[in-house]
């Protein structure tokens, strides 16, 4: 332990004259060239795709790689899922933690930490560039004969984006071709090592030869490569990888499945109930005390980023939500009961499905009886053609065996025998290759029936089998602290006519003069408009309504 | 007949049996919460009912199945527990890492400190409300951000003049999209006004500012007052987004509302 801490310490020091090295690269405003991105990224280049996206992301947090090599380091043993697992403690971004799986990357990026840094920060600026500097690299070393279908992986070359590729508008035209690098077995990967000064052929830019990091001695992977790529030992990983590049649109995603499975401590607990892929997005308050290239003002920017990712669920797009109307369309059903029951329902979906399960509690029974009833056809046929499709994408992409057993175990039985039935690889594959409209109406009908059917099932049974604790939710919310303070907040705030219970009839009017309405941005100013009303009357809770509103939060 | 009397007897004295615990006193606010928590681990709900008092069952339910509001519950309170006394008469037991607390306070009485139910209803409502207005605020920046994607896109340089398109059109930030297409900035649920995390929301009408170039201005307000949410939320010209407490008729005040004045009765949202 005693070394461990002793290097730490070093590695610390060296860090604090490392940074003020730094100091003048961060006013560099100017982007990475072509020729500086190609020296950054031919060390990982040809590095299998997944693998690849989990470097990219963790490079953009230098600080945890930095530790996570000396850890990898002093335990050189320990690597797949064990290895994360024993890391799960550290302050580490999940994708660092995730890197731990492959011992021999974590420390050839810890071997040099001004390359890890400039590799994220390009990957955070200028992303597209980086992902076609890799094209490039690869179609390189293919031309060179070093890069081909093997035993461990399968090259292949597309020449034609997917057929639900959408050229967004303004972005760069799409790539001529790409190179995918996939691993044959998906739970087993092989991390190649080779020299790019000799793999990509004659190196393009001789005044920026490409940044080389050699394997340090005396580990088990390790093996003097002098031409051509050594692909290794396999490391056999479950669910440590859940990134993906997408090299037509040129951005990353990741499963979300496979990373909750995981980062049971650090899940991402909002999303898109529907999805199993979101994009990734580089968290700033991560990053620890290693400036960004542009220093405050990429900070800022990347924060700017990292909200506006987070809102994207607040759009109004749940997928979950509209399938569920939409079964209850299908029933004629608008009872209240009916409501609260598939309400239920649904909260156990989202929850086994790794939701934030409060977000689908907050439906109240009128809210669904509403819905129910006022919907018009215009409206269901927009949503059916708007569900079909997410539905699409979402089986296309988050249908893999993981998601299958996830759901099987947490879900009652009947649906995931359904559900085990019905969806299997093969199928999941057949969907993802002939997307076409009227297949995918087709399927979003079925599947609405489907659900429908179940819940019909259900209610004939008496109801939802799994009982929730309403007194017991929440606990896991990151937010629970600021939902809770919020609410009493805003509930002590109201001004209640002296004497009156919290909760008026209906319909009767409040009186109130108009200087007492306003919102007090001080306790001292609600006290003044209150002034007017004897102090003896005031309910107790309005007494204390001088707490500051729950603005204070922050995302 | 005798038979029958006894059953009819041993039925009663069965039906009785859970209001003859009285609730059970403890001298900490900690032993109170071990007991409810060991109750809870042990699924015994007899232990439930000594430490809640008979109306347990209206709280707290002792689910027959696993449940996982109950597994995810027993695995916070092992990584980390702690008493928060408000006052010197009441105190929560705060479970996990996030600041939660059981929504049933411990209060003092005269033999020792026990859990006082009656006073959850009120807390769940006001743990809804708080999180129904956290998430509005998302859904009022987030509408921010849909206009900036609109004005970039479709809009070529002008802000949405309504939220749903008319029809075969892109002049709204929600239109439906075909399949393999980008979503519309904003989907169904923000645009056509149904109740979405207890809130409904709405753009006001364009006006001569907003034919000027500026953001029309969105308005969210609880669908039920006091219920689901307390604020009403406004984002105004400038893209801030403010709160104020229209009351009772928040609904109807929302709804009728055509331009938006700022006035310092709008408090700011951080």
């Amino acid at each position: 332990m005693t070394p461990v801490i002793a290097r730490l310490r070093r590695f610390v020091v060296a860090l604090a004259c490392f940074v003020p090295a730094l100091a003048g690269a961060q006013d560099d405003f100017r982007p990475f060239s072509k020729e500086q991105i190609d020296q950054l990224t031919a060390q990982v280049a040809l590095f299998p795709d997944a693998l690849l996206s989990q470097v990219l992301m963790a490079a953009t947090y230098p600080a945890d790689v930095a530790e996570a090599a000396l850890w990898s380091r002093a335990s050189p043993d320990e690597k797949g899922d064990a290895a994360v697992a024993l890391v799960a403690d550290k302050p580490w971004d999940p994708s660092v933690q995730s890197l731990v799986a492959f011992p021999q990357v974590v420390v050839m990026m810890g071997e040099n930490p001004t390359w890890v840094k400039d590799l994220g920060d390009a990957f955070l600026l200028q992303p597209e560039d980086v992902m076609d500097s890799v094209q490039r690299l690869r179609t390189a070393a293919q031309r060179a004969g070093n890069l081909a279908t093997n035993e461990h992986v399968n090259v292949t070359v597309e020449t034609r984006p997917p057929a639900d590729f959408v050229q967004v508008v303004g972005a760069p035209p799409p790539p001529p071709q790409v190179i995918v690098i996939e691993q044959r077995n998906p739970q087993v990967v092989f991390v190649p090592m080779y020299n790019p000064v000799h793999v990509f052929g004659p190196w393009m830019w001789p005044m920026h030869p490409p940044v080389f990091i050699p394997p340090p001695v005396g580990f088990w992977w390790y093996r003097p490569v002098a031409v051509g790529i050594w692909w290794g030992v396999g490391v056999g990983v479950t669910h440590a990888i859940w990134g993906r590049p997408h090299w037509w649109s040129r951005s990353v995603t990741i499963n979300v499945h496979h990373h909750n499975r995981i980062h049971v401590r650090h899940p991402i607990d909002r999303w898109d109930p529907g999805r199993g892929d979101v994009n990734w997005s580089h968290r700033p308050d991560r990053r620890r005390d290693i400036p960004y290239r542009g220093g405050d003002r990429t900070r800022d920017q990347l924060q700017r980023r990292a909200d506006r990712v987070d809102r994207e669920q607040f759009r109004g797009r749940d997928v979950d939500r509209s399938r569920a109307e939409q079964a209850l369309r299908d029933r004629g059903v608008s009872t209240d009961r009916d409501a609260l029951r598939d309400r239920n329902r649904d909260d156990l979906r989202r929850q086994a499905q790794g939701l934030d399960p409060g977000r689908s509690r907050e439906l109240d029974r009128g809210a669904a009886r509403d819905r129910a009833q006022s919907i018009d056809r215009d409206a269901v046929r927009d949503r059916a053609q708007s569900i079909d499709r997410d539905a699409v994408r979402d089986r296309a992409q988050s249908i893999d065996r993981d998601a299958v057993r996830d759901r099987a175990q947490s879900i009652d039985r009947d649906a995931a025998r359904d559900r085990a039935q019905s969806i299997d690889r093969g199928a999941a594959r057949d969907r993802a290759q002939n997307v076409d409209r009227d297949a995918a109406r087709d399927r979003a009908q079925n599947v609405d029936r489907d659900v429908a059917r179940d819940r019909a099932r259900d209610m004939d049974r008496g109801g939802t089998r799994e009982q929730r604790v309403p007194a017991l939710q929440g606990v896991d919310h990151r937010q629970a602290r600021q939902e809770i303070d919020r609410g009493r907040a805003s509930r002590e705030s109201i001004q209640r006519p002296a004497g009156a219970p919290a909760q008026r009839p209906a319909g009767t009017p409040v009186q109130r003069p108009r200087s007492a309405e306003a919102q007090p941005a001080q306790g001292q100013r609600q006290g003044a408009a209150q002034g007017q009303r004897p102090q003896g009357q005031r309910p107790s809770g309005a007494a204390q309504g001088t707490r500051p509103q729950g603005g204070s939060r922050s995302r | 007949m005798i038979k029958l009397g006894l059953g009819a007897a041993v039925g009663a004295l069965l039906a009785v049996a859970p209001a003859a615990f009285a609730q059970q006193a403890f001298p900490t606010p900690l032993a109170a919460a071990e007991a409810l928590v060991d109750g809870v681990a042990r699924h015994d709900d007899e232990a439930i009912a000594r430490t809640l008092g008979k109306d347990y069952a209206k709280v707290l339910p002792v689910p027959s199945t696993s449940s996982e509001d109950v597994t995810t519950f027993l695995a916070s309170w092992a990584h980390a527990r702690r008493i928060v006394a408000a006052g010197d008469a009441k105190a929560w037991l705060e479970v996990g890492r996030y600041g939660w607390t059981l929504p049933i306070p411990i209060v003092k009485g005269a033999s020792g400190w026990s859990f006082d139910i009656s006073a959850t209803a009120d807390e769940l409502r006001a743990r809804r409300i708080g999180r129904n207005e956290l998430d509005a605020i998302q859904v009022m920046r987030a509408y921010v951000d849909a206009q900036g994607e609109y004005k970039a896109g479709e809009g070529r340089g002008r802000y949405a003049a309504r939220l749903v398109a008319q029809p075969d059109k892109r002049d709204g930030l929600y239109w439906p999209s075909k399949v393999g297409t980008p979503p519309s900035p904003l989907g169904p649920y923000v645009a056509k006004g149904a109740p979405y995390g207890g809130y409904r929301f709405r753009q006001l009408p364009e006006t001569d500012a907003a034919a000027a170039g500026a953001l029309p201005v969105f308005v969210g307000w609880p669908d039920k007052w006091d219920d689901t949410g307390v604020k009403t939320f406004i984002v105004d010209r400038d893209g801030v987004v403010r709160q104020k407490d229209l009351g009772q008729e928040s609904a109807a005040r929302a709804r009728a509302m055509s331009a938006f004045v700022p006035d310092a009765s709008w408090q700011k949202v951080d």
